[in-house]
């Protein structure tokens, strides 16, 4: 089974910089309601930069960080600690490219009742078209071999 | 032509259906819309399309530029169909009435059809392509060896020229 997991900076630093904003925000807003001043310098700043960080990444680490395996019987996409979706190719239907702006692309595999599941491939660092088409060979070779059982057992 | 004698490898289909992906997705196309999905080998009726690239018009883009679009944009949805297995057109009546049935039934408001080749097309299916007036289907004839371009003489038609063009 192969496994990408690769460290995420665009997420961790966007979950670090939304940290960021909300500790700036609630140390000027207890300021002000305390003592109707707002106290910032150097040590304020650091503090709240480790404060940001430490909860920036224990969010990514929780939520954000994708980690997808997959072989040529199905894939397994995880989010950061919670459950993992495992899925086998025989449960896609269709497969396609898409374009999240920016330059970033996920693949989307669509399951036979029209529901999806995005594949971050830019977030994995996976070529997108090449993973495009390794994924439609994968859901056509399951689909062939599901075939030739469904036919020697009738 | 001079490149081709430098040297430049040929180009097939496959090669210029992926150009074609990235330049409506990441290059000229986002000046018309949002081409945001693509399809491979994508099953419509009795046919399957090399490529079904889909689109809206309505650009995303960040908080402010959002709102804008939201304000100031319709948001349609648009196609850019690719079929390359019927240069000589035989099938372009059955071709275009899938497109015209799906156009219709998810509410697409038009689309482009390109059908590229490795070859240069019959006289007879550029006549037909030339003379094909529907209104909400641009179609273009690609040859991918000698690059030339024949496209329907619609406004989608006219103006896909420009975005379909893409053999570097």
């Amino acid at each position: 089974m192969r496994t990408a997991a690769p460290w995420q900076i665009l997420n961790s630093a966007k979950s670090i910089g939304i940290f960021f904003i909300l500790v700036s925000v609630a140390w000027i807003a207890a300021n002000y309601m305390v003592f109707q001043d707002f106290l910032i310098g150097w040590p304020v700043i650091l503090g709240n930069v480790l404060i940001s960080g430490g909860a920036g990444l224990w969010w990514y680490r929780s939520r954000e960080h994708a980690r997808f395996s997959w072989d040529k019987e199905g894939f397994e996409l995880q989010r950061g600690r919670t459950s993992p979706v495992v899925k086998g190719w025989d449960e896609v239907s269709q497969v396609s490219l898409v374009h999240e702006g920016y330059g970033r692309f996920a693949v989307r595999l669509y399951g036979h009742d029209g529901d999806y599941l995005d594949i971050p491939v830019s977030d994995l660092r996976l070529e997108p078209s090449d993973f495009r088409f390794e994924a439609i060979d994968l859901v056509g070779a399951k689909a062939r071999s599901t075939d030739r059982t469904t036919s020697v057992s009738a | 032509m001079r490149e081709r004698e430098r040297g430049t490898p040929k180009m097939d289909v496959n090669d210029y259906l992926l150009k074609l992906e990235r330049n409506l997705m990441l290059g000229g196309g986002r000046w018309v819309a949002d081409f945001n999905e693509s399809f491979w080998g994508y099953p419509l009726g009795d046919l399957v399309f090399d490529m079904f690239v889909t689109a809206t018009v309505r650009p995303k883009g960040f908080f402010l530029s959002r709102v804008a679009a939201w304000l100031t944009t319709p948001n349609y949805h648009i196609a850019c169909f690719a079929y390359s297995k019927d240069p000589e057109l035989k099938r372009l009546n059955e071709v275009l009435r899938t497109i015209s049935t799906l156009l219709k039934e998810q509410e697409f408001a038009w689309a482009w059809l390109v059908i590229p080749n490795e070859g240069p097309f019959s006289r007879k299916a550029e006549s037909m392509v030339q003379n094909t007036s529907i209104r909400e289907i641009g179609i273009a004839l690609v040859d991918v060896s000698s690059q030339e371009i024949v496209n329907s003489e619609s406004h989608w038609g006219r103006r896909m020229i420009r975005f379909i063009r893409c053999f570097k």
